[in-house]
């Protein structure tokens, strides 16, 4: 350690390169990609501000989305008597395992009026105009369908990561932990029925989708005619709407100005969850 | 002179005291990471065999554990790679020591936490779905591909780092990993004259320079980034707050620092500057630890001062709610408090247990940081009275992470911990030293 006679010498910094990055400098150049991304950023935040301003909630007809349908719900709060019917048929329909539920319904006591009705709320997914969860998927496995403005997953594409969950202002999204219910799990006769979901007859099987997958409402697709039409007298209907024991829950189509759900909204004053989060979603509270 | 006579000769060249000096603290320290890695790992395996159903996540609680470590791990990364470009960008030469290190330190971390996330997700063995089919609205997306293109910098770092060091350990035979530097060298070789070598070592500079100015946004992309995951979330009004990329960043800078205490004090190899390094190292860490108190103190403030009740939620659960110690004990107390005060009590005299301790705690400290960013935010229900809306426990708004989460987390935590002590001992971790000595004694100093 001691025989280092020249280690003064060598370790002296070698002379400067002309054209060396200086601290400023550095700084000048990423103040100049600052500035660029941040015009880029606010050019691309106009247009979206712009393009959504064309699509005012309340406008429903075809020209303002786009599409052939929008299909949604208005639900009356004071004809639901909170039975729970809907969730049942939800399930049974589905065939959701526990703890997924497409449709759940939220009690919620009056502040202050103990004795009175709690407020019951049946909440499927609303099926927005700009849902959040869509925006944060990663691989782009939700999506809302261009024809008719339902949200989707794709459970052969879905990772599980669950942004989708996180992302969802109205808790509308359940993960498949892919636990079951006694009566129908394996291996009882029923675990082999199929579900109907997306008309794709999927057999439930541990370890393949939809087990780990991010599942939601789908307003029963599968019940759909090649058209896209739902027909309520042959019972192609989603089953909660078709289930409810007091009327309370209308589904139809928002672009045709003479279905009971338009009707409905013109009628009566509507409201909707969570406005202010810009989510536009297409299902109704009547008060 | 002989220069491999000279390196046998004398080489303890450490003044101060440390876990790393000591034979049997260093065989606990093994012992206890074999351990849980050996518990921990068959567990991970499990879970992955097995599915999310054996964890206690819900639709509720949708992300846990996993994802603090994964923000955690994230975090130590980048703020390890912040700091080091301290020494390569912005030519701190009392850092310089720690360089290495900091950018090992980084690249671990990133492994870590990639893995977390991976662990994480329902259908694991689709992670190729974002590379093949990304949604490029997705915040998370973007993510990935900084994280591929911050792997890359960080490899391409550590190569540059040590390339002249592995090209010599390959060229001697004495050493039996001759082969492993051989391939770890990529070919390169080192200059066989001292001219050559100080030429050779000018160009490395540069390109460290070069890596560290591409880094530093790539670095801040991959941690903001991670924040901005989260604070896009309209949904969740605790997350949903252009501060929280800043949070992530600074809170980084500090849990980097922090670890980078730890392991140099009592894991790494050090040599005798090394009170000045850690001193300014500790005073660095405890200014970001201050200044991630202050935006925490900010969240609080503007989070619940107009009193809405969505927004006030998460910030009762965190204070309040039934992991109130994790905020006032691990997250304040022992996480910020005391190490701030381990830290700048005369730290002049300050020995490396102290500074060493006050990393610890201050790593310890930033996991509590995380699991509070993660957990208060989604357990305050979305809308009243979704968590008991189903009878099923995976809408419950409790989220306590069970067996499985844990050990498996532990088990992947050990391993890393190991390949990275393993990765210290194999590598030349000490720093740039002149061409006469800076060989064989490099070798010496081990782990």
């Amino acid at each position: 350690m001691n025989e280092r006679p020249d280690t003064l010498e060598m370790q002296e910094p070698p002379a400067r390169p002309a054209r060396e990055l200086t601290r400023r400098r550095l700084v000048e150049h990423l103040v100049t990609i600052g500035a660029g991304a941040l015009a880029a950023a606010m050019g691309a935040g106009a247009a979206v501000a712009q393009e959504r301003e064309g699509r005012l909630p309340g406008a429903h007809t075809a020209a303002s989305t786009g599409r052939k349908y929008r299909y949604g719900m208005v639900i009356d709060t004071r004809r639901c008597v909170g039975c729970k019917a809907c969730v049942v048929a939800c399930k049974a329909e589905n065939r959701t395992p526990p703890g997924v539920a497409y449709t759940v319904v939220l009690d919620e006591a009056l502040e202050n009026r103990p004795n009175d009705k709690p407020l019951f709320m049946t909440k499927p997914c609303f099926h927005c105009e700009y849902p959040p969860c869509v925006d944060v998927c990663p691989v782009a496995a939700t999506t809302k369908r261009s024809q008719d403005g339902i949200v989707v997953v794709d459970y052969d594409r879905c990772i599980g990561c669950r942004y989708c969950i996180t992302a969802c202002p109205y808790g509308s999204r359940y993960f498949d932990f892919g636990e079951n219910y006694p009566a129908v799990a394996w291996p009882t006769p029923y675990s082999q029925v199929p579900s109907l979901e997306y008309g794709q007859f999927r057999v439930r099987e541990e370890g393949r989708s939809p087990i780990g997958n991010v599942r939601k409402c789908t307003f029963c697709i599968h019940l759909q005619d090649q058209n896209g039409a739902y027909d309520r007298a042959s019972g192609r209907w989603p089953a909660c709407a078709k289930t409810c024991t007091g009327h309370a829950i209308f589904f139809g189509n928002f672009n045709d100005p003479e279905s009971e759900v338009s009707r409905l909204l013109r009628q009566r004053q509507a409201i909707r969850l969570k406005e202010e989060l810009g989510t536009n979603p297409n299902v109704y509270y009547l008060l | 002179m002989d220069i491999r006579s000279a390196a046998n000769t004398d080489t303890a060249v450490v003044v101060l005291p440390g876990v790393g000096r000591s034979a049997a603290a260093r065989r606990v320290v093994l012992a206890v990471l074999g351990l849980l890695a050996v518990v921990g790992l068959p567990v991970l395996f499990y879970r992955l065999g097995a599915g999310l159903g054996v964890t206690r996540l819900g639709s509720g609680v949708p992300w846990g554990l996993w994802v603090a470590f994964y923000i955690y791990f994230i975090g130590l990364s980048a703020g390890s790679f912040l700091l080091s470009t301290l020494i390569y960008v912005f030519k701190n030469e009392k850092l310089e020591p720690l360089g290495r290190l900091a950018v090992l330190q980084a690249f671990v971390c990133l492994v870590t936490g990639m893995t977390f996330i991976l662990v994480d997700l329902g259908h694991w063995e689709r992670f190729w779905h974002p590379l093949v089919y990304p949604q490029w609205r997705s915040v998370l997306t973007w993510e990935i591909w900084a994280y591929l293109i911050y792997t890359a910098v960080l490899l391409a770092e550590l190569w540059f780092l040590m390339r002249c060091d592995l090209a010599r350990w390959a060229e001697e035979a004495r050493w039996e990993a001759q082969r492993l530097y051989k391939i770890l060298s990529l070919g390169f070789h080192c200059p066989t004259n001292e001219m050559e070598w100080r030429v050779c070592d000018t160009q490395t500079r540069r390109w460290l320079m070069i890596l560290g100015v591409i880094g530093i946004p790539v670095a801040l992309l991959v941690h903001g980034g991670t924040g901005a995951i989260f604070a896009v979330v309209k949904a969740r009004p605790a997350w949903y707050t252009p501060i929280f990329p800043v949070v992530f960043i600074v809170s980084a800078l500090a849990s980097g620092g922090g670890l980078l205490l730890l392991l140099r004090t009592f894991l790494a190899p050090r040599s005798d500057n090394d009170r000045d390094t850690l001193c300014t190292l500790a005073r660095l860490t405890g200014g970001f630890l201050v200044l991630d108190l202050g935006l925490l103190f900010l969240e609080f403030l503007v989070g619940t001062y107009g009193g809405i009740p969505d927004h006030v939620a998460p910030y009762r659960l965190m204070a309040f709610g039934p992991f109130w110690w994790v905020f006032w004990v691990q997250q304040l107390l022992l996480g910020a408090v005391v190490p701030l005060l381990l830290i700048y009590i005369r730290t002049d005299r300050a020995g490396a247990f102290r500074l060493g301790l006050a990393g610890l705690l201050i790593i310890l400290g930033i996991f509590g940081v995380r699991l509070n960013i993660v957990i208060p935010a989604l357990a305050a229900p979305i809308l009243p009275g979704f968590d008991h809306a189903l009878a099923s426990a995976r809408l419950s708004s409790l989220y306590v992470a069970n067996w499985v989460e844990w050990l498996s987390s532990l088990g992947i935590v050990a391993a890393a911990a190991l390949a990275a002590l393993a990765a210290m001992r194999l590598l030349p971790m000490t720093e740039h030293q002149p061409y006469s000595s800076h060989v064989w004694e490099a070798r010496d100093v081990r782990v």
